[in-house]
């Protein structure tokens, strides 16, 4: 049996209503919530329905069911009854397959995953900027000298809109709005707002989905609100069916969401939902509202219920986290950024507890600065790969600021020969994986081209035979045409005039057996549709477990887009590798985010502070807190606002949310931009927050004075208040930080 | 009057059989003798199943085939009281297929001037509700009228969906008025000429008595109102009949078919023989199917249900592995001794990979695995797609883009080349804008014969380019020139064949059928192909599936007779939500245009439906099972999404559980 802390056992008390359960980094609340479910399953308190845990992230459904499973196991129950575990877009789904029909949708629908989203919402800026070109160069400024307009128009309508567009398309569908209710608003708006943009793209964008019978994420989640309000029936057997509703991650929940989990709790009034305020980091991608979790624990009906025992961290890294939201509350530049951080500390567990806080001897956190950021890049790249050779027995991780620092640092790591994985990313891009089947297909499609061949023999036929027999293989190629080497006529080849490192037996060998396999493909290629080659390659490839399962995906995937286009064939199907690939991408994460992850010691892991959460090192290097990533005034410079742009329109997102706003009656912030910034600011400093607290005994903290183009950084505010506070401590244990 | 009655596999066929070699041994002529079959498939297994000493005309239908026999026999008679469009000779029959894809033209240009503008779904999707709802309309005897207004409830005072059901009605009507015009008649309109025209007609009614004597009727269960009334009809003018009823069937409901009508209305009439006993199940199976279909409909479930039938559960993380699991079972029953024509693994959606993984699988220890459900494409098997490749390269002034691969795989095909020679002279051929190459500047890299080769198919090309075919034509000389000699197997036959006779049907309809703007019948034909409308099975035969693992859809098995109770199922994706799905879809809904409908559609009418026919569904396929069941889910459905359907559930709950 498991012992519970304070604010735990409360919890583990609850048998019905409404609860909220803030609840601080490392408070164990996946153990409690399993164990709570474990209990009110074992006391039939779920009858006749089952618990509904409803989580962030497709990694956190593993951890929970093999969490709950194990409880149940130890009191002799069957380790899968009483509870569903699933992703929201996973309810989602669940709930509109009941009856997609009953909103005049197909049952036949298919989901766009998010690189499928992005080509139609290209394909459609593409035809709206092509319409009427004047009208978007509008916003940007004026009498500029001519490289500086190509820049600008170039980042403008190849980058920025687009992102702006598919942001905005995600901003008004979780504000409810249908496109009968968007060619309303169209009318009364102006037509250089960029709400109405944003409208006009949502209108083509939605006819293009209706039209194919799609659905993005965000229908998938519309609707299912829809199906729930506008059909009793199914709300009340799915209240039947989920008669306890957990939330996870409460405090990225959106209002649909929220109103999803509502409907489902609406029957039994069961619902517990569990978060943290402090680690909202979620809302400048999403439609996350942090204010939602905070209302609701606010809310009268509600008994509140805190977990404010950690026992993840030494009290090193505790007492600093406290500190960052000591003053951002009292001393932060910015005032209306001083609620940025609820309040709540975290506390150490009690003595005797049977999973005391971790203890070092020394201070050990500190704060390194980098005159550039390539410095910083390879400094900490280096760091990291002693300190794992040093101490192989530390879990370590690399907390990016950017994906855009994660690639450069893995680049750096990849040359230190330095072991590593990234998070996220499992299974892409290496050989002896589904990509090598990109490879093979693409040149499968057009055999004839000896571009495609090399690349083919190099990194599936031949991975791992000499760099040489590779440039000897070119000059092959270079002396015989294609159909010369592969189906010499009279099928006798000039064996005699091969290069000398063909005459090494096992190079040899193994040309000799990369032929026969190539010709074998060849021959699929010319009978079997090109799903059934797919599959014939994976197996063919020794593809097995996840890796099989993304081919399988990418059949299944191929055969939908012939579907759509049904005169398809190979060549087609190559061509639209790319974009497949990025499906494939997601489904790979999804497959593997449900192994769950723990980080390996003695392995470096690298990934942004966004996916940190949940997740815990024995040291942690968060690098790039500078100004720049984490700005603390409105002055700063924001990632947002766009350089080109004249002043009043350089943030179009901030606009388009205040004029939709206005539009839909609500009053608009006094000024859209400030608060967007304001609210940057906040969401920045939660997430150095997650950053430092996944340490449990170690933390660097690194900065940069110059970036990448010698522009002035420097610290970020926070960092220099954590600076001192750490000098403080440090100089307690007679070391300078 | 009498009828058998029983679940399946417990001889009703077999007894209608016998009586009809008693009929005949005690002086009855097959002419006299009427036997109305479910499908196709039951035709064939009547014809095959009656072993007569000396031929004679066997009169064994389905309805809708009786029906179009008695249309086309009384054709003068109907042709004059029909008021639309000018007489005709002869009508003209249109398949499936023509009539999904010229409801889907209709669909496309309507749509494209804003109808539908709040239904999900692609144009050939609408199209084919379209049609069902046209069908439905036929087999229970409602006036299009009638059908929009039942459509129109379902909408209450959603603006959105009333706006999509008259949209719907509008083009059904449309449709149904160049059908008229042209002669040309789909399912609907042949049932309903032969229903509301010939079958109150006295003088008909008086010569079929004359014509038999006797009905044989199979399937009662399966069988749509419409086919209920001529049965009726039927039993006051024939001297006997003999019917065969399951009271646990209904498989074909979304096709309409009414098996509480007919216990209703032709079972209550008839002399009942109970058949108890189970040929291909046992006493214990029989209870277990029964508690869990009483589990299913949401009864408490027989306590005596509860012996563990179940010899196996796969349960796994992705579905991969499940598929992978579920070979290795297979194989072990097999290694026991189990002929691999005693097991039949069965999932609501069998795709791809399913049959891929499996097959492989089985392959791996020489065990033949054989897909029965249907879903291959006409466009990739390698045949049809030279004669279409042919003809696009006859006609390039048609403007129907020719695919690089598919050119690759014809050249290939044609000249038995190599893919990579193929592919330089796909590639020489677009470059040459489709207008062929000359050879001599090829000759060097195809080599000497190719070569030659190549310059017999390109005269035979710039010959065709001359004449001008029609595409019938065109085909013809293909096949027999092209790819006869090449020695074609006999599914390569058939797809040449399925080519050649859809194209001669396509004319026949198309030469009447009013299209709007220009259209020209040849291009229409690839128009349609290209769309991917033709399916490469609608001639085939099903494959033989004697002494193979059977791999089919529920439906496919229990509905298809050439597919003989097993020993052991395997029952995959347990834990999808597919096994319960519902008939209704967004523009069509069967039970409200049934004659049950009772002027309500709600989410409690709606799963009653779903429940009722799972329940049935897993009594019948338990009912063609006579050792053992093994059931198999994967937590991730093949798109990566947590599953907990509830069958799983069901299952485990009727005394099974489940094991991570």
């Amino acid at each position: 049996m498991i012992s519970l802390r304070p604010g735990q056992e409360e919890v583990a008390a609850y048998r019905g209503g409404l609860l909220a359960v803030p609840a601080v980094p490392g408070a164990g609340k996946t153990t409690v919530l399993a164990h709570l479910a474990s209990e009110l399953i074992a006391e039939e308190r779920t009858k006749p329905g089952k618990i509904l845990i409803v989580t962030a992230m497709n990694s956190a459904v593993a951890n929970f069911r093999s969490r709950i499973a194990a409880c149940l196991e130890e009191r002799g129950m069957a380790r899968n009854k009483g509870y569903e575990v699933k992703t929201l877009h996973s309810l989602a789904m669940a709930i509109l397959k009941e009856k997609p029909e009953f909103l005049l949708i197909n049952e036949g629908f298919q989901v766009l995953d998010e690189a499928a989203q992005t080509e139609i919402v290209r394909d459609v800026s593409a035809r709206w900027l092509s319409a009427d070109p004047k009208r978007w160069q509008t916003p940007l400024k004026r009498n500029r000298e001519g490289s500086w307009q190509q820049r600008a128009l170039g980042s403008w309508h190849e980058r920025d809109l687009p992102q702006f567009f598919k942001q905005a398309l995600n901003y008004i569908k979780t504000r409810g709005i249908d496109p009968a209710g968007a060619g309303e608003l169209l009318k009364r708006l102006d037509a250089g707002s960029y709400l109405a943009w944003s409208l006009e793209i949502y209108l083509e964008y939605a006819a293009v989905l209706r039209a194919q019978g799609l659905l993005d994420f965000d229908d998938l989640i519309a609707q299912a609100v829809r199906l729930l309000q506008e059909d009793e029936g199914v709300l009340g057997r799915l209240q039947q069916r989920w008669t306890y509703i957990f939330e996870d991650e409460a405090q990225d929940s959106n209002p649909l969401q929220e109103k999803i989990l509502h409907l489902l709790a609406s029957g039994r009034g069961n619902m517990v939902r569990v978060g943290d305020s402090n680690q909202a980091i979620l809302g400048t991608f999403t439609a996350a509202e942090p204010e939602i979790f905070r209302s609701f624990c606010g809310r009268e009906d509600v008994r509140l219920q805190e977990i404010l025992c950690s026992s993840r961290s030494t009290r090193q890294v505790i007492d600093l986290a406290n500190y960052l939201v000591q003053w951002t509350g009292r001393d932060h530049p910015e005032l209306k950024c001083r609620t940025a951080l609820e309040q709540q500390y975290i506390h150490p567990v009690a003595e005797g507890d049977p999973y005391p806080n971790p203890e070092v001897s020394g201070y050990t956190l500190a704060v390194k600065r980098y005159r550039s950021r390539d410095e910083e890049v390879s400094g900490i790249a280096r760091l990291a790969w002693r300190q794992v050779e040093k101490n192989p027995d530390y879990t370590l991780a690399i907390l990016v600021p950017t994906r855009m620092m994660q690639q450069e640092i893995s680049e750096k790591l990849r040359k230190l020969g330095a072991a590593f994985e990234e998070v996220g990313k499992a299974g892409e891009n290496r050989t002896g994986t589904v990509f090598d089947i990109k490879t093979v297909l693409d040149y499968l499609a057009q055999p004839h081209k000896v571009e495609y061949l090399m690349p083919l023999f190099e990194q599936v036929l031949l991975a791992g035979v000499t760099e040489e027999s590779t440039k000897s293989l070119a000059q092959l190629f270079e002396r015989y045409k294609l159909e010369e080497v592969l189906y010499p006529v009279g099928g006798v080849f000039p064996w005699l005039d091969l290069p000398d490192e063909f005459w090494q037996e096992d190079v040899y060998a193994s040309f000799v057996a990369a032929l026969a396999r190539l010709r074998e493909w060849l021959q699929a290629s010319v009978s079997l549709p090109p799903d059934d080659l797919v599959l014939l390659l994976a197996e063919d490839l020794g593809l097995a477990e996840e890796q099989m399962e993304i081919a399988n995906n990418l059949a299944l995937l191929i055969r939908q887009r012939v579907g759509e286009n049904p005169a398809w064939k190979l060549i087609d199907i190559a061509r639209d590798l790319p974009r497949i690939e990025d499906s494939l991408k997601h489904f790979a994460r999804v497959v593997y985010d449900q192994r769950g992850f723990t980080p390996r010691s003695g392995v470096i892991t690298l990934l942004t502070a966004h996916k940190a959460k949940g997740l815990e090192w024995d040291t942690v290097f968060v690098p790039g807190v500078t100004s720049g990533e984490y700005p603390a005034g409105t002055n700063d410079k924001f990632r947002s606002d766009l350089w080109y742009l004249q002043e009043d329109k350089r943030n179009p997102l901030a606009l388009m949310k205040a004029e939709l706003d206005f539009a839909l009656g609500r009053s608009p912030a006094a000024d859209p931009v400030e608060t967007a910034k304001l609210a940057e600011i906040s969401e920045r400093l939660r997430l150095l927050y997650v950053a430092l607290t996944r340490a449990r005994k170690n933390l660097l903290l690194s900065y940069h004075d110059l970036d990448a183009y010698d522009r002035k950084q420097g610290p970020a505010q926070a960092l220099l208040a954590l600076q001192n506070f750490m000098a403080g401590e440090a100089s307690k244990h007679g070391q300078q930080a | 009057m009498k009828v058998f009655v029983g679940p399946v596999g417990s001889g009703k066929t077999s007894r209608l059989l016998d009586v009809y070699h008693s009929l005949i041994h005690h002086g009855g002529k097959t002419e006299e003798i009427l036997v109305l079959a479910v499908n196709a498939a039951s035709v064939s297994d009547w014809r095959r199943r009656i072993d007569l000493p000396v031929g004679g005309n066997l009169n064994i239908f389905t309805y809708f085939g009786l029906a179009q026999r008695e249309v086309i026999t009384h054709w003068p008679k109907l042709d004059a009281l029909l008021q639309e469009g000018g007489k005709c000779p002869e009508p003209v029959f249109m398949t499936t297929e023509t009539a999904h894809y010229l409801m889907g033209l209709l669909v496309d240009r309507y749509r494209s001037e804003g109808y539908f503008p709040a239904v999900r779904a692609t144009s050939q999707q609408i199209a084919i509700q379209l049609i069902d709802n046209l069908n439905q309309a036929a087999i229970n005897g409602l006036s299009l009228r009638e059908t929009g207004l039942r459509l129109g409830t379902l909408a209450g005072d959603d603006r959105d969906k009333a706006r999509a059901f008259r949209d719907a009605l509008e083009l059904m009507q449309l449709f149904r008025r160049n059908c008229l015009v042209s002669r040309c008649l789909d399912y609907s309109l042949t049932i309903e000429l032969f229903n509301t025209r010939l079958l109150p007609d006295p003088a008909y009614v008086e010569s079929i008595g004359l014509k038999w004597k006797y009905l044989l009727a199979d399937n009662l269960e399966e069988t749509v109102p419409a086919a209920q009334d001529l049965t009726l009809r039927l039993m006051d003018t024939v001297q006997k009949a003999y019917l065969a009823y399951c009271p646990q069937g209904g498989y074909a409901s979304f096709f309409g078919a009414d098996t509480a009508g007919a216990a209703e209305r032709i079972v209550a009439r008839c002399q009942v023989e109970e058949l108890t006993n189970s040929f291909s199940s046992t006493p214990e199976i029989s209870a277990y199917a029964l508690a869990l279909a009483q589990r299913i409909r949401g009864r408490e479930a027989a306590e005596a249900g509860k012996t563990n039938l179940i010899n196996g559960q796969v349960d796994t993380q992705l579905r991969g592995e499940m598929l992978t699991e579920t070979g290795k079972r297979i194989l072990e029953l097999i290694a026991q001794g189990v002929a691999p024509g005693d097991i039949a693994v069965l999932a609501p959606a069998v795709d791809k990979v399913m049959e891929f993984s499996l097959g492989r699988c089985l392959a791996q220890k020489g065990v033949p695995l054989v897909n029965l459900t249907r879903g291959k494409r006409l466009l990739d098997q390698p045949f049809a797609q030279a004669l279409i490749n042919l003809a696009l390269l006859v006609y390039p002034g048609w403007r129907l883009e020719v695919n690089f691969s598919g050119l690759v795989q014809t050249l290939s095909l044609l000249l038995k080349l190599d893919p990579v020679r193929s592919s330089l002279l796909a590639e020489s051929i677009f470059r040459h804008k489709l207008e062929l190459p000359d050879p001599s500047g090829l000759r060097t890299r195809l080599g000497f014969y190719n070569t030659e080769q190549y310059q017999l198919l390109k005269n035979w090309l710039e010959q065709r380019r001359q004449e001008k075919p029609g595409l019938d034509v065109l085909f013809q000389l293909a096949f027999g020139e092209l790819l006869a000699p090449l020695l074609p197997g006999e599914y390569d036959l058939l797809a040449c064949r399925q080519v050649i006779d859809s194209v001669s049907k396509f004319y026949k309809v198309m030469g009447r059928y009013p299209v709007s703007g220009e259209y020209d019948l040849d291009r229409g034909f690839l128009h349609m192909v290209l769309r991917g409308t033709l399916a490469a099975e609608t001639l085939f035969r099903p494959p033989d599936n004697t002494g193979k693992v059977i791999l089919a859809t529920p439906y496919t098995f229990l509905l298809s007779p050439y597919i003989k109770p097993v020993k052991y199922q395997f029952w995959l994706d347990v834990a999808g939500e597919q096994w319960l799905r519902g008939n209704a879809k967004e523009l069509t809904n069967p039970h409200v245009l049934s004659r049950h409908w009772d002027r309500t559609w709600d989410d409690r009418k709606d799963q009653e439906i779903r429940l009722n026919r799972l329940a049935g569904m897993v009594q019948g396929l338990l009912g063609k099972c006579a050792a053992g069941l093994y059931t198999a889910s994967s937590f991730l459905s093949s798109r990566g999404y947590e599953q907990d359907g509830q069958l799983a559930q069901w299952l485990e709950e009727q005394g099974v559980s489940r094991n991570d």
